[in-house]
């Protein structure tokens, strides 16, 4: 392997004179990796050149980075976001260094961009082959847009103890989204346990529960934007993708995986308590 | 397939060194299949030494004549797919049903296998879940079928993917699968990996481990076993490209395929001296993991090259094969 490619480079060559037939859906996503310092990654997403609709993981996999998908381009374009990648690594001028922690590989070069050809999404998902893909991935871009507003919060985001209570927020969201016999419906088929149901909607004294509700009847103009973006999203999607999926996509996309578990956990241990 | 009411059916379970298990799963699956006139329970020790023989003995007489011990004493390490080809063989069912030791058939499991074969001729089952590692083995199939195709791929000895091989050249071979997804026929007992691997050859023999780090998505994995022999392979992340000169040769990847065995880059053979350049493993839990990760991907490239070759016939100079003793009759082996 050439070291060569570690460094920041133009990737338009490789994508243009490359198949890129691989990525999800029907040949209808470009994407790359951006393997930088978490602490730009804030300004890196506010300041992308590029309308059409995007979405991104945070991926801490051999050094943390994002991986940035968007719909099939023409060549002016990707070369327009190329170029800001290129030029936004050079002039962040940090010193960021990957800690080496994967068990077989070594770590990305820092200051680096990858052209992808495969995203793991939706294998990982585990509902994939039930839902259509389409639906899946409209909403991935709706839910960056709440992630883009909600990084307003600093480097927020870098600390995986926000991420996680972030994630609780966006669930109990969620819940709140949906009414009573869709959400029977939806998370009978996942979990064997009507408490969670019962919980939610039977006991009002539930005070996280009430918080959210809340959150529907004060006006627009008090509630954050991404609030108001999460509220409505909740609303489209709760109805057409199981809850335990959206859960799943959010962590997911916020890096946490391996804590799903101990999410669902929480916020039915939460539920139940109150 | 006959047409009478109850077609005989045979639970295969597998053991070797898992009497912890078989002694939780095993009375929990007879009670829970007790009320169909035509089951059978094979059990073949496959030379364990954690006291499983004396276990069945205590207690076949009151499972009547339900379960079938069969002993092997030739296997010093545990063979996956020749495990389950013998124990395959020996069942004497017209459907036979792979039933991993940590597996709980749940109740009246045997009923539903009868129903599904009534109604349909041509098929296997296999759980829906397929995610849900433990019972991935679960699959149940018409003793013919299993017999036209050559059982399990013998060339799969360790863990990972031999049942995903098994269930690819069935369904090549005009089967058609169908899924039981009733989270009362998809519980099994949850354990470390470690109990996943620890009576297979690679690890019982493991040296050394060693690793060759050559970019973020190529390593060379170095084993070295205690004979001095050593296996080494370079494992391929897909995820991202890296090399301008593989163009034109992109899979459509999931996580089944992300992770390869590099082309030609398998090599065996006596070790004299190590290559300075490699880093050793000293970790035993990252050691495990390595050989958890090797073994899957070892098979994963048998699994597609069956696949890739349309092949549904294996084992051409037989499968299964071995000498067992029926019920501790030690007299009396059974050449197979």
């Amino acid at each position: 392997m050439v070291r060569g490619w570690f460094t920041v480079i133009s990737i338009t060559q490789i994508l243009f004179t490359y198949n890129m037939n691989t990525l999800i859906g029907n040949n209808s996503l470009q994407g790359f990796a951006v393997i930088s310092d978490p602490e730009k990654w804030k300004e890196l997403l506010s300041n992308l050149p590029f309308d059409n609709e995007y979405f991104f993981f945070f991926n801490e996999e051999r050094g943390k980075h994002i991986n940035l998908f968007f719909k099939k381009t023409d060549p002016k374009t990707y070369k327009k976001i190329n170029n800001y990648l290129v030029n936004f690594l050079k002039k962040s001028e940090n010193n960021y260094q990957n800690t080496e922690n994967d068990l077989l590989f070594i770590n990305f070069e820092p200051n680096t961009i990858l052209p992808i050809i495969h995203i793991e999404t939706v294998e990982d998902l585990t509902y994939g082959s039930k839902i259509e893909e389409e639906t899946i991935i409209e909403f991935l871009f709706r839910f960056n847009h709440v992630l883009v507003a909600s990084m307003q919060y600093n480097n927020f985001f870098v600390v995986e103890k926000n991420r996680l209570n972030f994630a609780i927020q966006l669930v109990l969201m969620a819940f709140t989204k949906i009414d009573k016999k869709n959400a029977i419906i939806a998370l009978e088929k996942e979990v064997k346990d009507d408490k969670i149901f019962k919980a939610i909607f039977k006991n009002s004294k539930n005070s996280l529960v009430s918080l959210f509700q809340d959150l529907q009847t004060i006006k627009d103009e008090e509630i954050e934007n991404w609030v108001k973006s999460w509220l409505a999203l909740s609303n489209n999607f709760v109805k057409n993708l199981p809850l335990l999926l959206i859960i799943e996509i959010i962590c997911h996309v916020l890096n946490l995986k391996t804590k799903k578990k101990q999410l669902i956990y929480l916020i039915k241990e939460t539920l139940k308590s109150s | 397939m006959s047409n009478q009411k109850f077609h005989k059916i045979s639970f295969c379970t597998t053991c070797m060194n898992r009497l912890e298990h078989l002694q939780k799963t095993l009375p929990k699956n007879l009670s829970d299949n007790a009320n169909y006139p035509q089951v059978e329970f094979v059990v073949l020790d496959y030379n364990s030494t954690d006291g499983l023989e004396d276990w069945i003995q205590q207690n076949l007489r009151k499972w009547q004549d339900k379960v079938v011990y069969y002993k092997t004493l030739e296997p010093q390490s545990y063979a996956r797919s020749h495990s389950r080809n013998m124990a395959f063989r020996l069942a004497t069912g017209e459907i036979l049903c792979n039933l991993d030791a940590d597996n709980f058939t749940g109740k009246d499991f045997v009923r539903y296998i009868n129903k599904s074969f009534k109604k349909n001729s041509d098929i296997f089952l296999q759980a829906q879940k397929e995610n849900i590692q433990d019972i991935a083995g679960k699959i149940c199939l018409k003793k013919i079928n299993f017999e036209e195709i050559n059982g399990y791929d013998e060339k799969i000895i360790s863990y990972g993917f031999e049942d995903h091989d098994f269930k690819c050249r069935l369904r090549q071979s005009g089967l058609k699968p169908h899924f039981f997804g009733q989270n009362k026929f998809l519980k099994a007992i949850t354990h470390p990996d470690i109990e996943r691997i620890r009576n297979e050859k690679i690890y019982q023999n493991l040296k050394q481990i060693f690793l060759q780090k050559i970019s973020p998505i190529n390593t060379k994995i170095f084993i070295v076993f205690n004979d001095l022999t050593f296996e080494s392979a370079e494992v391929l992340d897909n995820l991202f490209y890296l090399n301008e000169t593989t163009q034109g040769q992109i899979k459509n990847l999931d996580t089944m395929f992300r992770f390869t065995i590099a082309e030609n880059s398998i090599d065996r053979g006596n070790i004299s001296q190590l290559p300075p350049y490699l880093e050793e493993v000293t970790d035993e839990n990252r050691k495990l993991s390595i050989i958890y990760f090797y073994t899957q991907i070892m098979n994963k490239s048998i699994w597609i090259e069956n696949l890739e070759n349309k092949t549904t016939i294996v084992n051409q100079s037989g499968y299964g094969q071995g000498v067992v003793y029926r019920n501790f009759d030690y007299s009396n082996p059974i050449h197979l």
